[in-house]
């Protein structure tokens, strides 16, 4: 069983790959190979929604999603120890998942 | 690597708005050769769909932006306002911030976006760096810090 998070963001710049760029790190750290990251434009969202486990979005969601959804932005903005603390919660969801 | 001169690094200016503030930055970028007229409306028509105003402390800064197209050479422009202005939020474009930093980036190598962003980002998120960012003097001190920061 593998698992996916999916990091969403607006566009352009793609802030999106600085989550998934950190997320993947602390995975690979804790030895998670089974779980995958892609990062996404919110605007496709829906091809992901049925494909994904987490979602990290970089900016407000204005909807429900069926799963887990986190906000990003701390990695953008966040004090090295916010940004270590947003790590550890999805690191927590994803350990959640393991349990289903 | 990002090319960043003296040249566009504005100290302590006034403008009236986000759009003429990004119009004077894209023109000092231009006149370096960094990147085409085209950048500038690239980067305008970005912001009103996607803006990119962020909350950080001390004040809050914005990370105006185009794609790759109309970028000749990667570059950072800078500016420090004497008056904030208006930028809406990235995260909520309902949501107003008054922006006291501006950060252009212009950006035409896929592999620099990650490594910038990630030390842009551990500026954004130390108040102190921000703040010290403020009281800095001359563009040669700013260009030296910015430097730093995006080649740690």
């Amino acid at each position: 069983m593998s698992y996916r998070i999916v990091v969403a963001c607006g566009a352009g710049i793609n802030t999106s790959t600085l989550g998934e760029d950190m997320i993947r790190e602390r995975l690979s750290k804790e030895g998670r190979g089974d779980v995958e990251v892609i990062h996404v434009l919110m605007s496709n969202i829906e091809a992901y929604e049925d494909n994904m486990d987490i979602l990290v979005s970089m900016q407000q969601v204005y909807r429900e999603f069926k799963c887990p959804v986190v906000i990003g932005l701390p990695f953008l903005i966040g004090t090295k120890a916010e940004k270590e603390e947003l790590l550890n919660k999805i690191m927590e969801l994803v350990r959640n998942l393991n349990k289903k | 690597m990002f090319k960043i001169d003296e040249s566009f690094l504005l100290l302590d200016v006034d403008v009236l708005n986000a759009e003429e503030l990004i119009r004077v930055l894209c023109a000092k970028l231009e006149a370096a050769g960094c990147i085409t007229s085209a950048y500038v409306h690239a980067v305008l028509a970005r912001e009103g769909k996607y803006p990119t105003g962020l909350p950080t402390k001390p004040f809050c800064v914005a990370l105006p932006h185009g794609e790759m197209e109309g970028v000749k050479e990667s570059a950072l422009a800078f500016a420090r306002l004497n008056e904030p202005v208006v930028f809406r939020n990235m995260a909520n474009r309902d949501e107003s911030l008054e922006v006291k930093m501006v950060f252009l980036l212009a950006n035409n190598e896929a592999k620099n976006q990650v490594t910038a962003l990630r030390r842009l980002s551990d500026m954004f998120g130390e108040p102190g760096q921000l703040s010290h960012l403020e009281i800095l003097k001359e563009p040669i001190e700013v260009s030296r810090m910015l430097m730093d920061i995006l080649s740690e």
